[in-house]
């Protein structure tokens, strides 16, 4: 079960990029004893002034970083990795995400 | 030594992140501590409200007969519990219910969230029709045995436990419905009850992909399968479970009057906890609700009990207005609404489904205002996600075909599921949503 939840944060923090437009996504997880750290990232390519990605990736971050809430996690789990942003936050405890020079970096603490 | 180095380095940076997260984590863990004594204290506070209602409506010798005469009648649908028993006893059946879901909750450690705030009002509206303090119990425990085998927190499961007692009747038919020997029948019951909690859980995360989260009552589709697997086994039997309507009338005005001051104080109060203000109501509107959406968690108590309030006094006008009767199952519909309030529902994601409803009644054979319609337009909002997510028009064409499904699914779990609309309301979203996305995806393309 708990890889299949890992799978599915992988899918979610993946989409995102996907939706970003990132061509190039290097994705890493390490399991550790007592937590998972899911780490991806990419250049945007974003040098438009008009573009967004800046306020999308703001916002995803807060998403992230809402509180964990275990039941959600095991009853709603199935959803995450389908444009589920709160979902995804709910299941991991913190996420650190970076943005600069258009290149993107998130990466997430789920402990166990 | 350079490689001895740069292990010793790589560990002393790996434990730098880990007291780094660790702080962050205790602080964080604080201000949810502080949020979460506020939310369980409102959500007390609401309890009492209900319960202490109970002694305005009749007297404590008339409660406790109420109470012995609900908690012994077959609860299958329809089955109001004003009717069977009295008005203060089914406010007291609520308030207790709401109390043991709390109690439960806390116990468990789980946090009380906007996800846990529309199970206990489920729980406070279903105790009107359906669930009441025999009932429910050994529900709860076959999920609470699914958690220890699984070797889980049963905290994990709390939503499951809660929302699972929609099987209530389940338990209350065979005890009492059967005319089997009391013995026999609590014994049966029980154990159908424990086998129902037990298969929930896992059934509960496996049919959520089939609506992908646009079906908000997600267990009444669970309880829906479920119900039906049971009822299945019963006519294999020879046993059939009976039509019952017994619903109540005549408590327009009084019934009216306290929900309209319930609500209306429950906003006041939310407005008082943000901060004497509104701020946050747009945010919330601008959620599609599909699950998982828990606005407390993501807005704050505040908003969301202005939300929950703003609900309240919409379903209530809607009763009204179609000049329906306010009894035991539209009390449990207004609450569920309301409960929901904290948890994907707002008034621009819920409307389109009562206009929906609404208009089939002229098209269909139902009338507005009977109380099959009336469940049908108040627990339709289970597709609130749908409305949210594509426009107001696929609201409307859920709620539509919600009222025709809806009164076709019952026969299969014999009236034995409470949430029959969150099983209608699986069906709608798995046929419905694919064919959106669809729809969605090639104005898209073409567009391009």
């Amino acid at each position: 079960m708990e890889n299949k939840k890992i799978a599915k944060l992988v899918s979610e923090l993946m989409n995102f990029c996907l939706k970003l437009g990132i061509k190039h996504i290097k994705s890493e997880v390490e399991k550790e004893a007592e937590m998972i750290k899911i780490s991806i990232e990419g250049s945007t390519g974003c040098d438009s002034v008009d573009c967004n990605c800046a306020e999308k990736i703001e916002r995803f971050g807060k998403s992230l970083n809402i509180t964990r809430e275990a039941q959600v996690d095991q009853y709603y789990w199935e959803l995450a990795g389908e444009d589920n942003e709160y979902l995804a936050g709910m299941m991991i405890d913190k996420a650190e995400v970076s943005y600069k020079d258009n290149y993107l970096k998130i990466v997430a603490y789920r402990k166990k | 030594m350079s490689i001895q180095n740069t292990h010793e380095e790589h560990l002393s940076k790996n434990e730098s992140l880990k007291s780094r997260i660790a702080a962050t984590l205790l602080d964080s863990f604080t201000a949810v501590n502080i949020k979460a004594e506020i939310n369980f204290l409102v959500t007390i506070a609401l309890a009492s409200i209900i319960l202490l209602s109970a002694f305005i409506f009749n007297t404590p010798q008339e409660i406790l007969i109420g109470i012995k005469q609900l908690a012994t009648a077959p609860s299958i649908l329809v089955s109001d519990y004003i009717a069977i028993g009295n008005l203060g006893a089914a406010f007291f059946n609520s308030g207790i219910l709401m109390f043991s879901a709390i109690l439960i909750t806390k116990l468990s450690s789980a946090n009380i969230n906007g996800t846990v705030i529309a199970a206990v009002l489920t729980i406070a509206g279903f105790a009107f029709f359906g669930k009441n303090i025999y009932n429910v119990w050994s529900i709860i425990l076959g999920v609470y045995i699914y958690s220890r085998i699984q070797k889980e927190e049963f905290g994990k499961f709390i939503l499951v436990a809660l929302f699972g007692t929609a099987l209530g009747p389940l338990v209350s038919q065979i005890t009492f419905g059967l005319e089997l020997p009391l013995i026999q029948g609590i014994i049966l019951g029980n154990t159908a009850g424990i086998a129902a909690g037990f298969i929930l859980p896992a059934l509960a995360n496996h049919v959520i992909k089939f609506h992908q989260g646009f079906n908000l009552y997600n267990i009444g589709f669970t309880a829906g399968l479920t119900g039906a697997f049971f009822m299945s086994l019963l006519r294999a039997f020879g046993i059939e479970n009976p039509d019952t309507s017994i619903v109540a009338e005549g408590y327009n005005q009084l019934l009216g009057s306290y929900l309209i001051i319930l609500f209306v104080a429950m906003a006041l109060a939310g407005y008082l906890l943000n901060d004497n203000s509104l701020k946050g109501y747009k945010v919330i509107l601008k959620h599609s609700g599909r699950l998982v959406a828990d606005f407390v968690t993501l807005n704050g108590l505040g908003i969301s009990l202005i939300n929950m309030g703003c609900l309240g006094v919409i379903t209530t006008g809607y009763i009204f207005l179609v000049g329906g009767e306010l009894n035991g199952p539209i009390l449990a519909g207004i609450f569920t609404v309301v409960g929901f309030g904290a948890f994907g529902k707002h008034i621009k994601n819920i409307i389109p489904l009562l206009i929906g409803v609404y208009i089939a009644s002229f098209f269909q054979i139902w009338d507005a205002n009977s109380t099959g319609a009336l469940l049908g337009a108040l627990f339709g909002t289970t597709l609130a996600p749908i409305a949210g997510e594509f426009g107001w028009k696929s609201g409307v064409i859920a709620g539509f075909l919600h009222m025709a499904i809806v009164m076709n699914v019952g026969y299969l779990h014999g009236g034995m599921n409470l949430y029959n609309n969150g099983f209608s309301g699986g069906i709608v979203a798995a046929i419905l949503v694919p064919m959106l996305l669809a729809f969605r995806k090639e104005t898209r393309n073409v567009g391009k």
